[in-house]
């Protein structure tokens, strides 16, 4: 009897697991090796009787196997009661069951598949079809689906679901240390500047040793292996372009004025090239930033933040000045009536006094300005086009000023986007894509930190940036830390590997395949699951290619 | 596609509704083997100089003799009365099938080629044959399976359904004997690729035991209620069977194919292939072992005891794996012959479906 290779099974329906128009079970046939988030097509009733018959598409989530022994006590009086020097004469009936999500049926028949139906392998056109890939106005390559029989399907995004305006913001998580986080977002913002390379602009701030600090350089190490993913993907193996970097200024001339642990080979190419820039905060700016300087500090009552906003009333040349200024309003006797008690302002003085105790916050430099080439961020990104990558290495910063750099960017490109930012055009920048790291540590779950400057702002970004494009790109290792609001406003997720306590903490979890859910804990380097608003599945697995720029050892 | 009995009634059969139920209820009845053929000597050549003898499991690299293993089964039901000459008689119908199963390493699959299936209804035998040929051709133009129609013979002291039952029975020994034929045929069975059937030898034809010759009957149940022997030599062999040690067998005794065919000698012997000690009564885990004695030296002074020896050392490495759990015969249960089973049960149609068709 001749039997068709691609049949790797048949459906099982029974009266305790019937197919539904959801769910449908089949066995695998012994020779078959099949994984969870393999995709299957499975022979269909026609739309018309005697018609051409449909295919039914669907996404294995569990395989189990199953056996004819009907406990396990039958398995261990299979050895003689127990006698492990037996080597039983059979194997048991046997054979792997799995249940998939129905996707799709090519001729839209929603009526469960029958009994016994053959199962394939299905086809890559079919696959995209089922996954919702098809008809994307503007797609931005996501990585690839590697199926067991060894078929790859690009996956993309939609742009209008990915950078607005129909949904917006990114959000991926997973555990440090397999280097996967950060490299698949690098490797979906370059596939963005590929592909929508005149209408974004896109910030990233570097908070792990040099690691993004020279994402414009190739990577030497690249395999042709690794190449040829790139192009499985659509895209050229070219690292991102038009980046510049600002490094946080610090008075060090022999490390090129800036604290960073930038590689100085590679800072003096920058230099060279004139793309790296060292921030400062001189009084003017800075005073009006303060309210971020203290995202941290529990301030139940808000006094903290009250002072903040009374500061850029102080008209002073200095930070020292201002600091002077600041501790005279905290003397004794200075209190008027219905102010904010001077125990308060002592407590903000002491703070703001340890923690503008930085490089940072000095005034522009009059002298050696070519070597100090110190900047404002807010300079620093008038200067952005579209097309443009700045990046911002906060790296060397206490958390403290990593909140201030980071707020203080929010504040500056939404500002500009609504208008208010005079020297800004939010037009001339386009979308505005800012990936940030550590998200947990800038919009915290904690329910005090609503009230927080910088989570107000981000949840300002997440809640109407779409509109005006300003997209949120952030990762952190658990979902759990971060404000669940942010997180109900990216219409991309991205999940990699976690820890079991955190897929049990964490409630976006409980709708994973009870499969999933065990899988996420062991995903290998280089594969994610993705969740995004276009396609009609709720996850899909993917692996992506090898970072193609060039990652510096630490100094 | 008619119902069968609205096809019957046309054809002038008058069938009373009644509710069609199923007729296999299987009660494990620990000594059963009501017919049980009685042993009249010893039948092994040299005679065995104790009651008992100890049996070794080969050594897993030596290849197994037990290559084929056959089931038969049968499910029947009591689906109306037909009124035949002013009398009330069952309509028993039936479904039978008979599955070879082949070892092929270490697993087993079934020889579908081998491997029979039979739609029937038996009638009372007060209905003439050609009747039935004329209905058998009506029902099978009406119905999308293929349908067998049997007489069974009526009796007065005997229950009308149990005689269809059994018709169907005999009919199901039948595709049994066929397929061994056919094995014959094909070549199949030689002295080291035997096959074994599950129950006793006990067909109620008479056979060409020249095709049996490489076959084993094995059975789950049986009750020795048997002597042997004359005098002091006088031998009970209830009582050597339910003394047996785990890999014990019994010396092989004589019987017969039936009470009236003297020239189908049986040798038939005892193995216990599970420890005494796990068991719940005295002769569970021991299995009987019956085998046609066809070649002169055989029949003249008994089976060989080192053949004896070696096919019972490879049943008793069978034992394993056990449909513990599944079957309340598990502990003498052949594991190919539960598989064939299953495979013959999974085949059938449901209840529900095959009640249907009426």
């Amino acid at each position: 009897m001749h039997l068709d290779p691609r049949i790797i099974g048949r459906v099982t329906a029974t009266e305790k697991m019937p197919t539904t128009c959801s769910t449908v079970r089949f066995w695998v046939h012994k020779d078959q090796v099949i994984r969870p988030f393999d995709i299957v097509r499975i022979k269909h009733l026609p739309r018309k009787k005697g018609g051409r018959p449909s295919y039914t598409y669907a996404l294995v989530k569990e395989l189990s196997y199953i056996t004819d022994s009907s406990s396990h006590l039958a398995n261990y009086v299979s050895y003689d009661f127990g006698d492990l020097s037996v080597e039983p004469h059979y194997e048991r009936l046997g054979t792997t069951i799995a249940e998939a999500e129905v996707l799709y049926n090519d001729q839209e028949i929603e009526m469960p598949v029958r009994d016994g139906a053959a199962v394939e392998w299905a086809d890559a056109e079919g696959i995209k079809d089922a996954l919702g890939l098809r008809g994307f106005k503007e797609p931005i390559p996501a990585g690839y689906m590697l199926m067991s029989n060894g078929e790859e399907i690009p996956i993309e995004f939609e742009a209008a679901y990915l950078l607005g305006p129909e949904g917006a913001h990114l959000n991926i998580a997973g555990i440090s240390g397999l280097a996967t986080k950060t490299s698949y977002v690098m490797f979906l913002l370059n596939s963005i500047q590929q592909r929508l390379k005149d209408q974004v602009t896109i910030i990233i701030f570097n908070v792990k040793g040099s690691d993004l600090l020279a994402i414009d350089q190739p990577n030497p190490d690249l395999t042709p292996a690794q190449r040829s993913e790139w192009k499985k993907c659509g895209l050229d193996d070219k690292p991102l372009e038009n980046v510049t970097y600002l490094y946080p200024f610090a008075e060090k001339p022999d490390s090129y004025y800036t604290l960073s642990h930038v590689q100085p080979d590679i800072l003096e190419k920058q230099i060279a090239e004139g793309r790296a820039y060292n921030y400062i905060y001189d009084v003017d700016t800075g005073r009006r930033k303060l309210a971020l300087l203290f995202s941290d500090i529990d301030d139940p009552n808000s006094t903290m933040e009250s002072i903040a906003h009374q500061l850029p009333d102080i008209e002073t040349q200095s930070w020292r000045a201002f600091r002077t200024e600041i501790r005279s309003r905290a003397k004794k006797g200075s209190q008027k009536a219905g102010e904010i008690p001077i125990v308060s302002w002592r407590k903000f003085v002491r703070l703001l006094e340890t923690r503008t105790h930085h490089d940072l916050f000095t005034e522009r430099s009059v002298t050696r300005k070519e070597e100090k080439r110190q900047t404002l961020i807010s300079e620093a990104i008038s200067n952005l086009r579209s097309g443009d990558v700045l990046v911002i290495d906060i790296e060397p910063l206490p958390d403290y000023l990593q909140c201030l750099v980071f707020g203080d960017v929010i504040q500056i490109i939404y500002g500009a986007k609504l208008g208010d930012e005079e020297n800004i055009s939010g037009e001339r920048l386009g979308t505005v894509v800012i990936f940030a790291d550590e998200l947990n540590k800038y919009a915290p779950k904690s329910r005090s930190a609503t009230g927080r400057t910088l989570t107000r702002d981000l949840l300002e970004i997440t809640e109407r940036g779409r509109s005006l494009g300003v997209v949120l790109f952030g990762a952190e290792q658990f979902r759990s830390g971060v404000h669940d609001r942010i997180l109900g406003n990216c219409s991309t997720n991205i999940y990699g590997r976690t820890s079991a306590v955190e897929v049990a903490k964490c409630p976006d979890y409980a709708h994973f395949p009870r499969a999933l859910q065990s899988a996420i804990t062991r995903l290998p380097q280089g594969s994610l699951i993705l969740q995004h608003a276009a396609f009609t599945t709720s996850l899909i697995k993917t692996r992506f290619p090898y970072p193609n720029y060039y990652i510096p050892r630490v100094r | 596609m008619k119902r069968i009995l609205s096809i019957m009634e046309k054809e002038g059969l008058q069938c009373l509704p009644c509710e069609r139920i199923s007729l296999d209820f299987e009660r494990f009845v620990e000594y059963r083997d009501s017919d049980e053929h009685p042993v009249d000597t010893f039948f092994e050549r040299p005679r065995l100089s104790t009651p008992k003898k100890k049996i070794h499991q080969p050594d897993e690299g030596i290849p197994t003799i037990l290559h084929y293993f056959l089931d038969g089964s049968r499910k029947t039901y009591k689906i109306s009365d037909v009124i035949v000459n002013g009398r009330y008689l069952p309509l028993i119908a039936g479904q039978i099938g008979v599955a070879v199963v082949r070892r092929n390493s270490q697993t087993v699959e079934p020889v579908r080629s081998l491997c029979k299936f039979k739609n029937v209804i038996a009638l009372p035998d007060s209905i003439p044959l050609e009747n039935l040929e004329y209905l058998e051709n009506e029902i099978n133009q009406w119905t999308s399976v293929p349908f067998s129609l049997l007489r069974y013979e009526v009796k007065r002291d005997r229950d009308p359904v149990d005689l269809g039952i059994a018709k169907i029975m005999s009919e199901m020994h039948d595709l049994e004997i066929v397929t061994v034929h056919q094995m014959a045929e094909q070549q199949l069975l030689a002295n080291d690729r035997l096959l074994v059937i599950d129950g006793p030898l006990r067909f109620k034809k008479k056979l060409d035991l020249v095709q049996f010759r490489n076959v084993l009957g094995i059975s789950k149940t049986f009750r020795p209620t048997f002597e042997v022997g004359r005098g002091r030599k006088r031998a009970d062999v209830g009582s050597i069977t339910s003394g047996l040690d785990f890999g014990e067998r019994t010396s092989v005794f004589r019987t017969f194919h039936t009470a009236r065919d003297l020239e189908g000698i049986i040798g038939v012997w005892y193995l216990r292939i599970r420890h005494p000690h796990m068991m719940s009564n005295p002769l569970q885990g021991i299995v009987k072992v019956e085998c046609y004695a066809v070649d002169p030296e055989d029949r003249e002074n008994g089976f060989d005891g080192e053949r004896i020896d070696v096919i019972s050392s490879h049943i008793l490495r069978e034992r394993n794996v056990t449909p513990y759990g599944e079957d309340l015969r598990w502990a003498s249960h052949l594991y190919p012959i539960y598989v064939a089973e299953c495979y013959l049960k999974s085949s059938f149609m449901t209840n529900v479906r095959f009640k249907a068709m009426f």
